[in-house]
């Protein structure tokens, strides 16, 4: 067996073992779970959630917001590593494109479960006012759906072709590989073609990403609204999107190179490098943060002000400060050492930073909801605070569910790594794939 | 024995006809009047009439009652002016034209309103009376000062004491008064009521009245234009291009870059989706 064909065997998808199978069945259970909670969400209304006058925004758009911060790491990774032509990237952009789509497709299927009825995402289409961000919303979603498929479709391309000569003595899969490898043949043509769409979509997908992040904002920033009313919220998020979207990728590599032994590919170094970023990103967050938080707190008018005791020392102090001290202070001070940046320790890191990510997102969705900004009279007393019912927590935990799920079958039947590119780093392609990806 | 069923016959027609009678009296119902008598000052006068009844739910507008309006010439001798009828909310006005209404002082009008004959309801009749008066108002500028002088005189022209007047501005819903509610008149009849600060209108002009609402003089109204409203601009974007308005009026610059930006993107995404399609023939 050649170095290449070694290569293909460890990096070309395999069948779950046993631990896999329990992971999908699991996250099936969750989806279904999900599935028959939302169906009776539809049959009674939106009033089996505890989404009232006042949070008319639960945690249905805290994990909406959450999915589209996620999504950047496609074009943070992808595109950015891609186009800088960053050497160490290629184990990485694979897995960040994955997670990018799979992100982003929950995303848009997340806001539709906010509708309440399915059939009203059809009045945001003839009801559209382009002067709404969420027009705009509902139009660069399914952009960058679009565009998060194709990133992740361009390069696969050369693997899908190599699998289906890897699959040759399996019919079946062999075909399917062949029909999605779009016969790929690895021509000079085909070639030139395929780098110059990769170019053109890695230098797309950046503009369209922080588009993505800013109208995200604006959803909220246009809206008047003590705690969102602010010209920090598009950079606040894309920065807020920059940490989770890093650190969801470094959770799903350390998990991958665990599970599939992808020690000698995913390194260390990868780790050091993606600990840095994440160590940047943080900081640079936190810069936001301190402008988000602070200058308010100096000049804050009365409502403002509420706002801001509700969340440094009121109701909301013990979530506010676990988001910013474990989702910012801790990673920053553990990460800056390169001890911190080892494969484990960045990862417990990373998991932390998405888990206090999607409660960053809550932080600032719920609380600034209970602040109406208009004054309602006669308000029935559990309109004054928001938790999500078991509804709302089902559905949720299902499209969490259902964004791994697609990950993990994305990964069972995709290589996680690309092959091509990888032979071609290493120095052993065959000289009949001797095209640069 | 015949003369027998002819009685039988009689006594079942006359009870018929009692009984019908009777139902007939019992559906009349009682209708209340209303008068009151209204000049604006350089019309005609009027009885503004109202008629309702108590029905189940309440005061009801008696609607479609025809009702006569007598004059008293001589005391309990009354001549018939005139007949109106109410409308859908019992309402019904009636003009006095001026020629019925002398000059004199010491004339007290009297004007009956009857309803007569209603198939729906009894007859009923209210008198008002009242003695003719004049008023006037114009605007007065004293040391920069806007006020609203008005005078009150009785038939004759001699002034009225210590009657209340209110002035007010007359607004798209209801009339704004002017100061406190009412003021008295002094030994000239006069009031004196400062305009405060201008008020906005939009051809700069307010439309000022003075009302007397008395039980001896009736309802008498001032009503004069006076330029001396603030110009109100019209700051309304209802018809204009804004962020907050409809679909149909959404602004230009939002049709024009947006559109740019998502057509160049769309157009980049149709030439990979095209590029797909290359790959797959090359």
């Amino acid at each position: 067996m050649t170095k290449y064909e070694e290569l293909v065997k460890e990096l070309a998808p395999r069948p779950f073992k046993k631990l896999g199978v329990i992971w999908t069945i699991g996250l099936s259970i969750v989806v279904f779970i999900g599935i028959i909670a939302y169906i009776d969400q539809i049959i009674q209304g939106q009033i089996v959630t505890n989404m009232r006058d006042y949070v008319l925004w639960g945690v249905y758009i805290s994990n909406f917001v959450f999915f589209v911060a996620i999504s950047f790491v496609g074009s943070l990774t992808a595109a950015i590593l891609r186009l800088s032509k960053s050497s160490w990237r290629t184990p990485l952009v694979r897995i960040a494109e994955i997670i990018a789509f799979s992100a982003i497709i929950m995303a848009g299927i997340t806001i539709v479960l906010d509708m309440g009825r399915p059939d009203r995402l059809y009045n945001l289409f003839i009801h559209a006012r382009l002067q709404s961000p969420i027009t705009w919303d509902v139009i660069i979603i399914t952009t960058y759906i679009f565009i998060s498929a194709l990133i992740l479709f361009f390069p696969l391309l050369p693997d899908l072709a190599i699998l289906k000569n890897y699959f040759k003595d399996q019919p079946i899969v062999s075909k399917i590989y062949a029909w999605c490898s779009l016969n790929w043949t690895g021509t000079t043509k085909q070639w030139a073609i395929q780098k110059k769409s990769i170019k053109w979509v890695a230098i797309l997908i950046i503009p369209v990403a922080l588009i993505l992040q800013t109208i995200d904002a604006w959803l909220f920033s246009t809206t008047f609204r003590i705690g969102w009313d602010s010209t920090n919220f598009g950079p606040y998020f894309i920065a807020g999107a920059f940490v989770v979207g890093t650190g969801s990728l470094i959770t799903v590599m350390f998990v991958l190179r665990k599970v599939y032994s992808l020690e000698k590919y995913i390194t260390a170094l990868h780790f050091d490098k993606m600990g840095k970023i994440l160590v940047f990103a943080c900081l640079v967050y936190l810069y936001f943060n301190i402008n988000e938080y602070l200058l308010p707190a100096f000049t804050a008018p009365k409502a403002e002000g509420e706002h801001l005791k509700e969340l440094f020392t009121g109701h909301y102090a013990p979530m506010f400060w676990f988001v910013t001290i474990g989702g910012l202070i801790v990673p920053i001070l553990v990460l800056v050492f390169s001890k911190g940046r080892k494969p484990l320790p960045l990862f417990i890191i990373a998991v932390l930073v998405v888990i206090t990510s999607w409660w960053k997102r809550y932080l600032i969705v719920v609380p600034a909801l209970l602040h109406p900004f208009l004054p309602i009279q006669g308000v029935p007393v559990e309109w004054h605070s928001y938790f999500p019912s078991m509804h709302e927590w089902a559905i949720t935990s299902a499209t969490l569910a259902a964004a791994l799920l697609i990950i993990t079958i994305l990964v069972r039947y995709v290589p996680i790594i690309p092959i091509h590119r990888t032979a071609k780093e290493m120095g052993i392609l065959p000289t009949d794939k001797k095209e640069e990806l | 024995m015949r003369v027998i069923l002819n009685i039988r016959y009689v006594i079942l027609l006359g009870l018929f006809l009692f009984t019908t009678g009777f139902q007939v009296q019992s559906q009349s119902i009682k209708a209340r009047l209303s008068v009151e008598y209204q000049k604006v000052i350089g019309e005609d006068g009027n009885l503004f009439i109202n008629a309702k009844f108590k029905g189940d739910d309440g005061y009801e507008p008696s609607t479609q009652v025809k009702l006569n309006i007598y004059q008293e010439i001589i005391e309990d001798s009354t001549i018939m002016i005139g007949s109106v009828v109410t409308d859908e909310e019992g309402n019904a006005n009636y003009v006095l034209p001026k020629n019925l209404i002398v000059k004199d002082s010491i004339i007290t009008h009297v004007y009956i309103v009857k309803i007569e004959g209603d198939a729906k309801f009894k007859n009923a009749k209210k008198a008002v009376k009242f003695m003719d008066a004049n008023l006037m108002a114009e605007i007065v500028f004293e040391d920069s000062l806007v006020q609203v002088s008005a005078m009150l005189t009785d038939a004759m022209g001699e002034p009225v004491k210590g009657k209340k007047l209110e002035v007010r501005v007359q607004r798209l819903f209801a009339p704004l008064t002017i100061g406190e509610s009412s003021y008295k008149t002094d030994k000239k009849g006069q009031i004196l009521v400062p305009m405060g600060d201008s008020l906005p209108s939009i051809d700069g002009n307010l439309v000022i009245e003075v009302v007397l609402d008395h039980k001896k003089y009736g309802n008498i109204k001032y009503v004069f234009n006076a330029p001396i409203a603030k110009l109100a601009v019209d700051e309304s974007t209802f018809n204009d291009r804004t962020m907050w308005s409809p679909p149909n009026k959404t602004p230009l610059f939002l049709w024009i870059f947006p559109n740019i930006v998502i057509f160049g993107i769309w157009f980049v995404i149709v030439l990979l989706i095209s590029n797909l399609f290359k790959i797959y023939k090359s």
